[in-house]
């Protein structure tokens, strides 16, 4: 299957171990990502408060590229998926929106000719691969693995593809890897996203009530889909525990990285080692 | 095309669910097109394709069939004989050039005001793109119906026994 | 047609109809139609004046066809037809134009809305030349009655057409009768003990004479009309003989598999075996075998303790399905309602933290014969310090229910008082508005005030774990603050929904369901108790979510419907039906097997079909299909339809 891949700017950065994970993932899985050609950021969470119709013009452009070519556009970042998707939502419910898009559009020679499907990675392996056909490619199981499940909020609401009071496709997903899937109440509760570097002390609040509950049950690490997740969680780790009190030194992984691990990628080619809390130890459990 | 067209539809409605349907979206002041004009049948079961055929001899731009969701008829099943009914009178329709969007058939429960009101615009905006419905040459419209009509009464005076002609 | 006499008369509702319709223009043009020799407005057709100018009018002008154009004939129809009647004309001479809820309520554009109103009314005029003086049929009813469901709402029913002397089947899919009120213990506001209003009841309709129960029931079949249904009705085994069991529990201690299945009376808080005695108050008072958990008829293999134990030989593992027929003249639905799943709501922990429970396993826990004798306790059998009471758990919540379920402001309010009288612990109620709108309920929530609760008004988000205790997160919108509590105890007070087999239900009986799944009744405000289809009445939740008073308000409104068809000893039926032209038919069959009460057969002698008038319900779906139009639907004839046609489009 060929797919269209729109990384968005943090695999292209901070998160290239993402990138580098994905790339390993779909290559065992079969899966042809084609990159969208001249993608630009897709406004993220940011714009919309700053400026609505920059928030709708910047992921507006990156479906119109996306338009010209077959293939639906398969994204990684949650907040990329979610902006994608809403701008979609609201130009085929607004009307006002959709004029005011296709005037600027204009103004750039720039030209809507049709919507591709936006589809998170997790959404297009779970459904398109399937679970039984990655059971079967398991080569290490990640047995013993404790893992807590950590969808984060743009996964699955208020468009995404999952349960948004209690997501199931990663818990399956890493079930389906061999890991040991512990109940975890924070799956969709907001990192604190980009209020991290705005409100910290409101932020690190949210940080610490997920970093928490996932010591409290005992995980080995976090797994999450979303770099803007992974940033807050890992590179943080160290302010919010000197803020709180605590000690915790939980590694945060991409659900591709263990996903490569269990389909027998090598470890060094998984961006293992870019995590600022090493996963390193917590790994030796499936050896 | 004029820009001002404004079909004509009729739509024929079983009395139990979807004339139901219908007086909830008046009840709940629900606004739709009033291109729409309704005529009540106890059961869809009951509309034949001479009906319908009538209709756009009298100008109607389209019609429009509603009963009962499947398993709830008021009348155990008039509306599966309906849903089979339907294809054949879309048959009917195109061979005698009549584009197949002018007629439709739908479920619209007693609860279903809002349903009802939406398949109404739908229909409007679909018929006002494919602009009014005009006899054209070679539209087998009127000799059709009164083919139908006449044989019935050809039937009748024959008067021909026990099924021998009905294969 | 030629010299008829046509009166048409266009009502203007107030300015329900004349605010968007021109009704003086409507009445003007429709003058000018064939045959019309009196239009007229007015503006409340319905009324006495009204009705009055149209049987002055046949009279006076000798009018033989009469057009109303005015609100849904499901609406006036009758009404009109019997002002016709009062004219001296025959009821079916009448047509309606529905110039109301299909013009004046739907169209925003007044020009658009008075051509609409004109056309149905040329509809009208067109069609009534061809209408038929039609004679009503009028059958003896039957004077049974079928109630189905044995809560509080179809005993009140059952017990009133019973006690006015008439026989009443009162049918209940589970093995014992009371339904949900029977597993409550106090009822609000007056804190009476449910069981002690319920008990006297249940006794009543195990001994009155008129009352047929049969528990393990359901309907499968129902058919005939009102005045005379038929129904079939499918008893489950209960491989005990209730002659013989004196319910003295005995099997239930000797069964193996005791304490060891969840019990459903008490909400999963309690463990039975597989023969069981339902609760001490039970109705009938008989033991159960459970054959989804019995050994023997699951596994074929048992040491059969429960037979061995059993002094009077009651057990009996060869008893099989019963089927029942009854004949009766009108039927009480009175199905009740399910607990939403507080599962459904992940965001709640119910099921995954043991200290979150929804209001019926607090009830349990409150009531003196329940699972911990009465005593609000934890897990670990400690008393809470703390319990969140959280209301509109699926309802008022568009990822579930959008409607409120009316009684659980009222319960909570009745929890929280239990609560602080069985425990010293704090009680925080969260609610998004506080609905007490019954006689002494506000005047209830006044004193629980009193007693100390605190109401936090906000709903609550999320119930989680920290540091090993409850927390409920809720945005306080009094105070404007994001809060945290800590609690021992979660009671969830969840939607009241319609039964999972509603669908099911309602098809067999031929009902409508609103789009929130609970039964329709014929008018939301003026006809609250009965279905569109004559002779089956609602009782109860199973119409819409609601407490004891109005569920035993209800059932008897729906238990004097039935007695006053039963007094009136004969019913009006519908007069459609479908009738064969013999000279037209051919016999060619079509008709014979698309009938779906077979009420069309063949003459094997005049090869020529015939329909019994007694089974036709005049759908007219044999008229349809018939190739030779031998077959005439009264009042639906094709005359009457091309004519209507004719004039809508005109």
């Amino acid at each position: 299957m060929i797919y269209q891949y729109y990384p968005g700017c943090s695999l292209h950065a901070s998160a290239r171990d993402y990138d580098e994970s994905v790339q390993g993932v779909v290559k065992s899985l079969a899966m042809e990502l084609k990159e969208v050609p001249d993608w630009n950021c897709c406004g993220a969470t940011i714009t919309p408060s700053l400026n609505q119709l920059q928030s709708q013009i910047l992921p507006a452009r990156n479906l119109a590229l996306a338009a010209e070519n077959r293939g639906d556009v398969v994204v990684p970042c949650n907040a990329c998926y979610m902006s994608l998707k809403k701008i979609q939502y609201n130009m085929a419910k607004y009307k006002v929106v959709r004029e005011k898009v296709t005037e600027i559009f204009g103004q750039a020679g720039l030209r809507l000719t049709g919507m591709p499907k936006v589809r998170h990675l997790l959404e297009v392996i779970l459904e398109d691969v399937g679970l039984e056909k990655i059971k079967q490619m398991v080569k290490k199981p990640l047995k013993d693995l404790k893992v807590v499940n950590y969808s984060g909020c743009q996964l699955v609401r208020p468009l995404g593809f999952d349960n948004p009071e209690d997501p199931q496709a990663l818990d399956n997903l890493m079930s389906a890897l061999g890991a040991e899937v512990l109940p975890f109440s924070q799956k969709t509760h907001c990192c604190g996203g980009s209020l991290i570097t705005t409100q910290p002390d409101l932020a690190f609040q949210m940080v610490d009530s997920i970093l928490e509950e996932s010591r409290a049950v005992g995980a080995d690490m976090v797994v999450v889909t979303c770099p803007m997740c992974q940033l807050n969680l890992d590179a943080y780790q160290d302010q919010v525990n000197r803020k709180f009190n605590r000690t915790l030194q939980v590694p945060i992984t991409y659900f591709t990285q263990l996903m490569g691990l269990a389909l027998g990628l090598n470890k060094n080619q998984l961006g293992l080692q870019r995590g600022i809390i090493s996963p390193f130890k917590a790994l030796e459990k499936i050896g | 095309m004029s820009e001002n067209f404004e079909p004509k539809i009729l739509g024929i409605l079983c009395n139990w669910c979807s004339y139901a349907g219908a007086d909830l979206a008046g009840t709940s002041r629900l606004k739709y097109p009033a291109n729409i004009r309704i005529v009540r049948v106890m059961c869809s079961g009951r509309v034949e394709p001479t009906l319908i055929l009538k209709a756009f001899q009298e100008g109607a731009d389209g019609v429009l069939v509603s009963g009962c969701h499947p398993g709830d008829c008021h009348y155990v099943d008039g509306n599966i004989k309906t849903l089979r009914r339907t294809p054949l009178i879309s048959r009917l329709l195109t061979q005698i050039g009549i584009e197949p969007e002018r007629f439709k058939q739908v479920w619209v429960s007693a609860s279903e005001g809002e349903k009802f009101g939406k398949i109404v615009e739908q229909m409007v905006e679909d018929i006002k793109k494919i602009g009014p419905y005009q006899k054209k040459t070679g539209d087998a419209l009127d000799t059709v119906a009164h083919e139908v009509y006449q044989s019935t009464k050809e039937v009748a005076a024959t008067g021909e026994e026990g099924g021998s002609h009905c294969g | 047609m030629s010299g008829q006499k046509i009166g048409v008369y266009v009502c203007h509702c107030g300015s329900n109809i004349n605010g968007v319709v021109n009704c003086s223009k409507v009445a003007e043009e429709a003058a000018q139609l064939d045959g019309v020799v009196v239009s007229k407005d007015y503006k409340y057709m319905c009324s006495d004046p009204g009705q009055e100018m149209i049987k002055a009018d046949i009279k006076e002008k000798g009018l033989d066809r009469v057009v109303v154009a005015a609100c849904s004939p499901r609406m006036h129809e009758p009404t009109f037809r019997k002002a016709l009647e009062g004219g001296g004309l025959n009821g079916y001479l009448l047509e309606m134009a529905n110039i109301r809820e299909h013009v004046s309520w739907v169209t925003k554009d007044k020009e658009e809305a008075t051509k609409k109103a004109l056309a149905l009314v040329k509809g009208a005029v067109n069609r009534v030349k061809y209408h038929q003086p039609i004679e009503e049929k009028e059958v003896p009813v039957n004077d049974a009655t079928l109630v189905i469901g044995a809560g509080i709402a179809g005993i009140q029913a059952a017990l009133q057409v019973a006690e006015a002397g008439h026989k009443v089947y009162l049918i209940e899919k589970k093995q014992y009768i009371g339904g949900n009120m029977a597993k409550f213990d106090k009822t609000f506001p007056t804190l009476d003990c449910a069981a002690c209003i319920l008990t006297p009841k249940m006794v009543d309709v195990g001994q009155n004479p008129n009352i047929e129960l049969y528990t393990s029931s359901e309907v499968i079949k129902v058919d005939g009309y009102v005045g005379n249904f038929t129904v079939t009705v499918k008893e489950k085994p209960r491989y005990i003989n209730h002659e013989k069991c004196t319910g003295c529990g005995d099997c239930a201690t000797a069964c193996i598999m005791k304490n060891r299945i969840p019990h459903e009376f008490d909400e999963g808080l309690s463990k039975r075996g597989a023969a069981y005695i339902p609760f001490p108050q039970a109705v009938p008072l008989k033991a159960v075998i459970d054959d989804q958990n019995c050994l023997l008829l699951t596994r074929k293999k048992c040491t059969l303790a429960c037979v061995k134990a059993c002094g009077r030989k009651a057990i009996n593992f060869n008893q099989h399905e019963t089927i029942h027929e009854f004949n009766v003249g009108s039927i009480i639905l009175a199905t009740g309602f399910d607990l939403f799943d507080a599962k459904r709501a992940p965001q709640y922990g119910y099921g995954r933290y043991p200290n979150v429970i929804n209001g019926l396993q607090f009830e349990r826990m409150t009531n003196a014969s329940g699972p911990t004798s009465g005593h609000i306790l934890l897990e670990d059998g400690t008393e809470p310090k703390s319990v969140a009471i959280i209301h509109c758990v699926g309802s008022r919540d568009e990822n579930y229910n959008k409607y409120c379920s009316r009684v659980c402001c009222m319960s909570s309010v009745k929890f929280a008082h239990m609560v602080k009288d069985h425990t010293d612990a704090e009680v925080y109620e969260f609610y998004i508005d506080m609905r007490t709108f019954g006689k002494g309920y506000e005047e209830f929530y006044n004193r629980v005030q009193e007693e100390g609760v605190h109401f936090i008004r906000g709903k609550g988000a999320e119930v989680a774990q920290k540091n090993g205790r409850l927390v409920v997160k809720a945005e306080d919108t009094l105070l404007g603050q994001y809060r945290e509590i800590p609690v021992d105890l979660v009671i969830l007070n969840t939607a009241l929904e319609p039964r999972v087999d509603a669908e099911k239900v309602a098809q067999t009986l031929g009902i409508s369901r609103s789009a929130d799944g609970f039964f329709l009744e014929s008018h939301i405000k003026l006809d609250p108790v009965t279905t569109t289809t004559d002779g089956i009445y609602l009782a109860g939740c199973c119409q819409s979510p609601k407490d004891i008073p109005d569920s035993v308000a209800q059932g008897s409104a729906a238990a004097s419907q039935s007695l006053a068809i039963i007094a009136t000893g004969k019913v009006k039926i519908s007069p459609i039906s479908a009738s064969v032209d013999e000279n037209q038919c051919a016999g060619c069959r079509i008709c014979v097997g698309l009938c779906p009460y077979r009420a069309i057969k063949l003459n094997e002698e005049t090869l020529r079909a015939e329909i019994n008038q007694a089974v036709c319900k005049g759908c007219g779906t044999c008229a349809a299909a018939c190739p030779s139009g031998a077959i005439k639907v009264s009042h639906f004839d094709n005359d009457q339809l091309l004519a209507q046609i004719e004039g809508v489009l005109a």
